[in-house]
């Protein structure tokens, strides 16, 4: 059953050159209790898909397109109805753990304030429930540290911190955004599990944002591969890494350095830098770094062609690897 | 807690010291002599030498000072040179005009910044956040004596009011007091108000951008319960530091407005005194004006420890 369901999403930030879009008629759908990674560079539009889910973009942005949720759009809910969602339907966690809690509140006040705003939970009710939230995510001595303050934390404790508050209201959503990032390699581990042990056991739909295909990978069943606000390629994970089709996944993936290449050689990269929003070419969003392009790429954007079942790609010059 | 407590007294103690001994000094070295301005610069030599010995003046400068600081901690400050009465007794007849001027403007300033200051930042690049940023802009350029005379002319002159300056004495009831106060103390709060207003609301823009503030908002805080439980404390910091410093401006401020304003109070007092070359006022009202600064600049410590908990940790 689909839980959410994105269609022609597309998002225009405000810039210093006037509005620019940063979404580009994104579309994808999560089941219930799915997992989805979005891919890509930053500045991709992941994490501004990802707001736009939760109606936290910045001043003067401007979304259109449908985002349903249990059949409800959420871009045309008020204000009011929105802050019902947040939190309590779709919780959202974010890449930095060491700024994204208040530095002046105890976290135990911290996790309880979903539970106040969306359970009506208050006093030892709640903090019973936040108890048993840090007990879960796995935080060492809830009790004491029930009352400890963000900076008298770990990064991994506080990302564990973050991940109880989005829990708090059982979501149907989690949004993690670059949840791993700005971890130690070692705690970054230990964070994805966690998050993959939670989803499997309380059903929640995951969409993982991440630049680190490793990451994507490990933890998600599909994937869309995000470049220049617009989604570029699509599909189950298995699927997708065992037959990258658009030019740009392609050059992403063999970006990555890997154990055991040669000794000296050189890392693959993608030719160019990402563009400003307002640069980015007007059909084919990558037309300007990709080897493949050609005039057409520059005139027309390149529709969402499968490729087998499970697996689209948006490329006019798709070239296909392998056996799909 | 303790530790950080005995630390901020220790650094009390050692800045009103060295408070201390630069006022005596400059005294000394200030030309003008306290036994010929009381007498005047006809009066004969034996008088001139007669009043030095009564005021002391003729024993060395060090044991002056020792005979001051050891009175103030018997609390005694000495004769004023001119009143003939205790420096002690003229300082408290003159608090009960000065405290109430600069508890309330400082009060008055307090709140209003803090109102407009957020109000501008919730309004930011809107009408309303230009019509506070002119106000304060306002509010800074003009100067404060000028200020008050100003609404002496509106409220004192043409529309009878208010009092156009003296102080009743609380004596005379609270109401007349209050209304003797009100031009001093908004002509006071005018300049703080409108540099506390500036910090209040770059300060609130600066946290509101925090990932914190983002934080709340997702879990469902609405842009009001956000800035309420999530902006306001941690953006009252710089506005406490700010307010902390601005203490000395309305200390020092008392001598212009009381003067405006016709007030009794301590500026009055210590205005006279420097006129009348009274050292022993001076002297003591300006060590009691450090006092005041830097013990204020002490609890303002103490409040960043509340609102910061990090604060606390690290001292």
């Amino acid at each position: 059953m689909t839980l959410l369901s994105v269609r022609d999403l597309t998002v225009e930030l405000q810039t210093s050159r006037g509005m620019a879009a940063a979404v580009r008629g994104v579309s994808f759908d999560l089941e219930k209790g799915g997992t989805l990674g979005i891919v890509g560079e930053s500045g991709c539009g992941k994490s501004i898909t990802a707001l736009s889910l939760l109606g936290l973009l910045p001043d003067g942005a401007r979304a259109t397109g449908r985002v349903d949720l249990d059949g409800t759009d959420l871009l045309s809910l008020d204000e009011d109805d929105l802050c019902h969602v947040r939190g309590n339907r779709i919780a959202m966690i974010f890449q930095e753990p060491m700024t994204s809690l208040n530095p002046v509140h105890r976290i135990g006040r911290q996790i309880a304030e979903p539970l106040r705003l969306h359970r009506g939970l208050g006093g030892a009710g709640a903090r019973e429930e936040v108890l048993r939230l840090l007990h879960r995510v796995g935080l060492p001595d809830p009790a004491r540290r029930i009352n400890a303050y963000p900076h008298q934390l770990s990064g991994g404790q506080r990302q564990r911190v973050m991940i109880a508050m989005a829990l708090s209201c059982a979501p149907d959503i989690l949004l993690a955004d670059e949840p791993t990032t700005a971890l130690d390699v070692t705690i970054q581990g230990q964070i994805l599990d966690l998050i993959n042990e939670l989803v499997e056991d309380t059903g929640m739909g995951l969409i993982l944002i991440s630049h680190d295909l490793g990451v994507i990978s490990e933890s998600v069943d599909n994937v869309a591969v995000m470049y220049g606000g617009a989604i570029v390629e699509q599909g189950t994970t298995d699927r997708l890494f065992a037959d990258l089709v658009h030019p740009y996944s392609q050059g992403l993936f063999a970006a990555v350095p890997r154990p055991g290449a040669v000794r000296g050689a050189r890392l693959q990269t993608i030719a160019g830098t990402v563009p400003e929003l307002a640069d980015l070419p007007p059909a084919c969003t990558f037309a300007d770094r990709c080897a493949k392009a050609s005039p057409v790429c520059w005139r027309e954007t390149p529709a969402m062609t499968a490729f087998g079942p499970g697996h689209a790609a948006a490329c006019h010059h798709h070239e296909r690897r392998g056996d799909a | 807690m303790s530790v950080f407590l005995a630390r901020r007294f220790l650094s009390f103690l050692i800045t009103v010291s060295g408070a201390s001994v630069i006022i005596f000094l400059l005294l000394e070295v200030l030309p003008g002599d306290p036994a010929l301005t009381m007498l005047g610069v006809d009066a004969p030599d034996s008088a001139i030498e007669a009043i030095r010995l009564e005021l002391g003046l003729d024993r060395p400068a060090f044991i002056r000072y020792v005979d001051w600081i050891a009175g103030l901690f018997r609390g005694e400050m000495g004769l004023s040179y001119v009143y003939k009465v205790p420096v002690t007794e003229l300082i408290g007849q003159r608090l009960h005009v000065t405290l109430p001027l600069a508890i309330g403007a400082m009060v008055l300033a307090t709140l209003v910044s803090l109102s407009l200051g957020i109000f501008a930042a919730t309004n930011h690049n809107r009408i309303g956040d230009y019509g506070v940023m002119g106000f304060s802009q306002l509010g800074l350029a003009i100067p404060d004596f000028w200020f008050g005379i100003l609404l002496i002319i509106l409220f004192a002159v043409v529309l009878h009011w208010l009092p156009s300056g003296g102080f009743p004495g609380w004596d005379e009831g609270i109401w007349r007091g209050v209304r003797s106060l009100m031009l001093p103390v908004f002509t006071q709060a005018l300049g703080l108000t409108a540099i506390m207003t500036r910090v209040t609301r770059s300060s609130v823009l600066e946290v509101a951008r925090e990932d914190f503030v983002r934080t709340a908002r997702a879990k469902g805080l609405s842009r009001r319960a956000a800035l309420w439980r999530h902006v306001l404390r941690n953006a009252l910091v710089p506005v406490l530091t700010i307010g902390g410093l601005l203490v000395a401006t309305v200390v020092t401020g008392t001598l212009i407005i009381e003067n405006v304003f016709a007030l009794p109070g301590l500026g009055k007092l210590i205005f006279d005194a420097i006129s009348n070359r009274d050292l022993m006022v001076v002297k003591n009202v300006v060590l009691l004006f450090a006092a005041i600064v830097v013990v204020v600049n002490f609890v303002v410590d103490i409040l960043y420890a509340l609102v910061d908990p990090r604060i606390r940790i690290q001292s």
